[in-house]
């Protein structure tokens, strides 16, 4: 394969940054996020997926005959015999943004002096915010999903967190990821909420893209169901022009056989692999934005996927977070605006219908601007909702205010008033038709109002 | 959590894990006879007959475990590590290259360890002069660096030349447990680099503070570290002043890199250190500096700790880090965190308290805490390590006998894309703890086959854009029996016979009986994809 190592051009390197500035604020000239990965995915396997798509639409068509639908999507879903999967009454993505997005800065209390007065350089001006419901409105960087929110399509949910009020980015990922809330009880939780559902399912048991993370390794909330995870559909797959022969996967697949740890996870590989080349791979420079791309094409092929969860990293903001016109916070929301507003409109071109987005953090941060020109770790935060039983143009949730005695009542954070395993439950189960309390075993849920009821 | 190994049911297995345990039984006999323990690591082969000082094809398989009557159900589970010389390499070198493997087979298991635990020993000056003649910004100060990327802008290169200077010592250093080392270090300090200055300052951290500091006291370890212009920016310590604090270092100076979140703090603590930690900063050069106009220099008490009402007030900072080194909450858990890196994800609580007690012993000294890891008897026993997609890739590099032409600025490219799709590039985990390290998280069907295409890419003989040695070990195996030629190369490969499922694995992809002799024409269709499956082997996913 002597063209391998040369598809490198100098447009393969990473974007000249705009500044130069810390990682967790740098800014590209072509977007705000410069995420957990590099900005530039190399080409270095143009050809990779085409050999063993080939080879196993071969296998597949002497399998199980003639796709009777045509096109990739029906390739694709004829090399997972997903025929054998019941249809899912619905499908759930998650978003979280990782680091602990602010709630102040997205989701802004209007006419609030005590809010004015905690943040004297980093306020959102209430003239410059976009409307909710006179309460509240979105950062001006926001315009999609304000648009979405106009239309009844979107719900913010306020002071939402964990009943752990744990300030540290790693104990609170986990517990949230686990369905836990630090209690000695469901600390013990070992694998996701997610995961935990999927493994109720008898049905699902055994499909090999059921659970995927899309941009990187499987998210917390997805191990313990052996789920997938793609890094990008681009690098996913074997190199067909490597001369991968069927005999060669048959023999990848026997020395896997009976290594307890890693016989499944190679027996999913190669079915994943086989039906991921069929599909398109986003031409994306950007690991984030290649992978919201790559999940609307794996919701579109509709291979039995469930659930999804994806990361936007880069929200730790403890310095320079600005204002409405500028700063990190205003970069950050802009490619939110931009990823979650513009795979919901993907969805809407794809006419697909069925998928529940919510996105959340793992807390928000504290009411008082620190030294900095930003936030140090706080309790309350913004969530989202979006999804065909979303109850759209409503704020969500409760708010307690932000005046002093309320602040110092919480040790300078948002006191939360809806607990996240309510949220996430209610969204299991209105857009799964899943159980709550399989996901969040140790709690005792509270309807949020957030989903109609079906 | 659970194990990762517990993450798939698998009702067809379910004596694995004991069996394995039971495997490694045999193991920790050997260990014990390579003396190993003894202060003078006097070396006696450790490995089984037949393996202690060749690596040919016609080595005897190692001795069959001791049947405990729950080892007939399957044989094929991964091998124990029965030859513990390499169980050492893979563990604390990049995984066993062949060089490697005659050099620990001539001096024994203990001698090789005292070599890597005094890597001034080693012969290490060539690649250094290799490495400064090709970077020379490795060796240039924060100052020269800024004011050469002022002056052109030189941003993308930066991140990969220390990328490079990595795979190159990774691949090539002979010493390979101080590399480790330094990479532990890296992680634990985790400091992420995308471009200037972030880059300039990790460059010069591991030069100053990573490199002189991975075998010496974890005390000074840490007070550099809290210097450092690269943690000073990354956690922001460097914009926090008197009234105006920021918590992000001091939090995760506690939670990551001392006492760990169980380390009984309390927020109020936090609060404590940042305050006293106020006015540590770094100029605009990328150099530290104090000021003692942004240090609030009130009293201050945490952790059992308080302000000396006297003295340098600069000095109070370093004696409380000093403090905290020397806290068994830390030693407790950053030995916790070498024990999961270089034994087990879930290691006994016998082994960390041993390596604690050699870090309260020695004043955090890191040579006697690693040497107490390596010498106790859960290292010999230690299950099968998942490795993380850099260890697999330096291991499968090293194994091929690939050198990466760090002159050539596309194969530097190449190699950090390689790495990339792998899911690990180096200096570029997004927080600040580090690149996970455990198999829960790296092991997924998307991992196997990032490996596999890494493999593929290793061995495809058309592929001149990568150097290796797979040709040549072919050609030492023309003439042979397909029996003979699938060890001959597993041992080329991987050090050890071919394993059972592989053998089957082989025997049907080739269909060529046991003592059939393939001609050149066979050999050359077959050979790299016999190569592949070896190198993709669940043994090589193991460290």
């Amino acid at each position: 394969m002597s063209s391998l190592h040369t598809s490198f051009s100098s447009s393969s390197l990473p974007p000249r940054p705009s500044i130069a500035e810390s990682e967790t604020t740098v800014t590209f000239t072509t977007s705000p996020f410069p995420t957990s990965h590099l900005s530039y995915v190399p080409s270095r396997r143009l050809s990779r997926r085409t050999a063993l798509a080939s080879a196993a639409a071969l296998g597949a068509a002497g399998a199980i005959g003639a796709p009777l639908l045509s096109g990739p999507r029906a390739a694709a879903r004829s090399l997972l015999q997903t025929d054998t999967v019941p249809t899912p009454s619905g499908r759930l993505l998650v978003v979280f943004l990782r680091g602990a997005a602010d709630h102040l800065s997205m989701t802004v209390p209007l006419d609030d002096p005590d809010y004015l007065d905690a943040r004297p350089n980093i306020a959102i001006a209430s003239a410059d915010a976009l409307d909710l419901d006179g309460r509240f409105g979105f950062h001006p960087a926001m315009p999609r999903l304000h648009e979405r929110y106009r239309s009844g399509l979107l719900a913010p949910i306020i002071a939402v967190g964990n009943p752990a009020a744990d300030r540290s980015h790693f104990v609170s990922q986990s517990l949230l990821e686990r369905g836990s809330d630090g209690s000695d009880d469901s600390n013990n939780l070992g694998d996701g909420w997610l995961a935990r559902h999927l493994n109720s399912l008898q049905s699902a048991h055994d499909h090999p893209m059921r659970g995927i993370t899309v941009g990187s390794n499987v998210d917390a909330s997805l191990i313990g169901c052996g789920a997938l995870g793609i890094g990008s559909l681009r690098s996913f797959g074997l190199s067909g022009a490597n001369g991968v022969t069927d005999a060669l996967v048959k023999a990848l697949s026997r020395t896997h056989t009976d290594v307890h740890a890693v016989e499944a996870y190679a027996e999913q590989a190669i079915a994943a692999a086989r039906a991921v080349a069929e599909l398109p791979a986003s031409n994306e420079r950007n690991r984030t934005v290649a992978a919201f791309d790559d999940i609307a094409t794996l919701l579109d092929a509709d291979l039995g996927t469930q659930v999804i969860t994806t990361n936007i990293d880069g929200w730790d903001t403890h310095t320079r977070m600005g204002n409405s016109q500028e700063g990190d916070m205003r970069d950050m929301l802009a490619g939110l605006d931009d990823l979650v507003g513009g795979i919901a409109d993907r969805f809407d071109a794809l006419g697909i219908d069925d998928v529940t987005t919510v996105v959340v953090t793992e807390f928000g941060r504290r009411v008082n601007e620190n030294g900095s020109g930003g936030c140090d770790h706080g309790w309350g935060s913004a969530a989202l909702a979006m999804g065909p039983a979303v109850r759209g143009g409503t704020v969500h949730g409760d708010w307690m205010g932000l005046t002093p005695d309320v602040v110092a009542d919480s040790r300078g954070d948002i006191p939360i008033t809806t607990d996240y395993r309510d949220l996430l439950g209610d969204a299991l189960e209105h857009a799964l038709g899943g159980d709550p309390r399989v996901a969040f075993p140790d709690h005792v849920s509270t309807a949020t109002g957030v989903f109609r009821a079906t | 959590m659970v194990a990762g190994m517990d993450v798939v049911a698998d009702p067809k297995s379910p004596a694995v894990l004991d069996r394995r345990h039971a495997l490694f039984g045999v193991a920790a006999t050997l260990f014990a006879a390579a003396g190993c323990s003894s202060a003078t690591g006097e070396a006696t082969t450790a490995a089984p007959a037949g393996a202690g000082t060749t690596t040919s094809p016609s080595d005897a398989p190692p001795p069959a475990a001791e049947d405990n009557g729950t080892s007939t159900a399957q044989t094929n589970v991964l091998p124990a590590p029965a030859d513990i010389e390499l169980h050492m390499l893979r563990r604390l070198s990049y995984g066993p290259a062949a060089e490697d493997v005659d050099h620990i087979r001539l001096l024994g298991a203990g001698k090789w360890l005292s070599e890597q635990l005094s890597p001034d020993s080693l012969n290490t000056a060539e690649l250094e002069a290799r490495l400064s003649d090709t970077f020379p910004e490795l060796d240039q100060t924060a100052p020269e660096l800024i004011a050469e990327y002022r002056a052109d802008g030189n941003g993308p290169q930066l991140f990969s030349l220390l990328t490079a200077a990595q795979f190159a010592r990774h691949t090539t250093s002979p010493a390979q447990l101080f590399e480790r080392l330094v990479e532990f270090w890296g992680d634990h300090f985790n400091t992420p680099q995308i471009t200037p200055p972030a880059t300039i300052a990790r460059i010069v951290m591991d030069r100053e503070v990573f490199r002189p500091n991975a075998l010496g006291r974890f005390d000074d370890l840490l007070v550099a570290v809290a210097q450092s212009p690269s943690m000073l920016r990354y956690l922001d310590n460097g914009s926090s002043s008197v009234g105006a604090i920021n918590e992000n270092y001091a939090r995760e100076l506690l939670e990551l890199h001392t006492v760990g979140v169980d380390g009984g703090y309390t927020e109020d603590d936090i609060v404590e250190v940042a305050r006293l930690l106020t006015g540590w900063g770094f100029t605009r050069e990328l150099e530290f500096r104090f000021t003692p106009a942004r240090h609030d220099a009130g009293p201050v008490s945490m952790l059992g700790w308080e302000r000396p009402a006297s003295g340098d007030v600069f000095e109070h900072g370093i004696d409380f880090l000093r403090h905290l080194a020397f806290l068994p909450a830390t030693a407790r858990f950053v030995c916790h965190k070498l024990a999961v890196r270089f034994v087990a994800d879930d290691p006994d609580d016998a082994l960390v308290e041993a390596m604690a007690a050699a870090w309260i012993d020695n004043n955090s000294e890191i040579e006697p805490v690693v040497r107490t890891m390596v010498e106790h008897p859960s290292f010999a026993v230690a299950p099968p390590k998942f490795n993380r997609p850099w260890d697999y890739y330096v291991q499968t590099l090293r194994s091929v006998g690939n050198n990466l032409d760090i002159n050539n600025q596309r194969s530097v490219r190449d190699a950090i894309g390689a790495a990339q799709d792998l899911g690990q590039l180096p200096f570029r985990w997004p927080s600040p703890d580090g690149y996970p390290d455990r198999e829960s998280h790296w092991l997924d069907a998307g991992a196997l086959l990032a490996r596999w295409d890494l493999a593929l890419d290793l061995t495809n003989p058309d592929n001149e854009a990568i150097d290796t040695d797979v040709e040549g070990r072919i050609q030492a195996v023309r003439g042979l029996t397909a029996a003979e030629m699938y060890d001959g190369l597993s041992h080329r490969f991987r050090f050890e016979p071919v394993d059972n499922p592989t053998l089957i694995a082989l025997n049907e992809l080739t269909r060529w009986a046991p003592d059939h002799r393939p001609d050149n024409e066979e050999l050359d269709e077959f050979a790299p994809h016999i190569i592949f499956l070896l190198i993709t082997s669940p043994s090589a996913l193991y460290r």
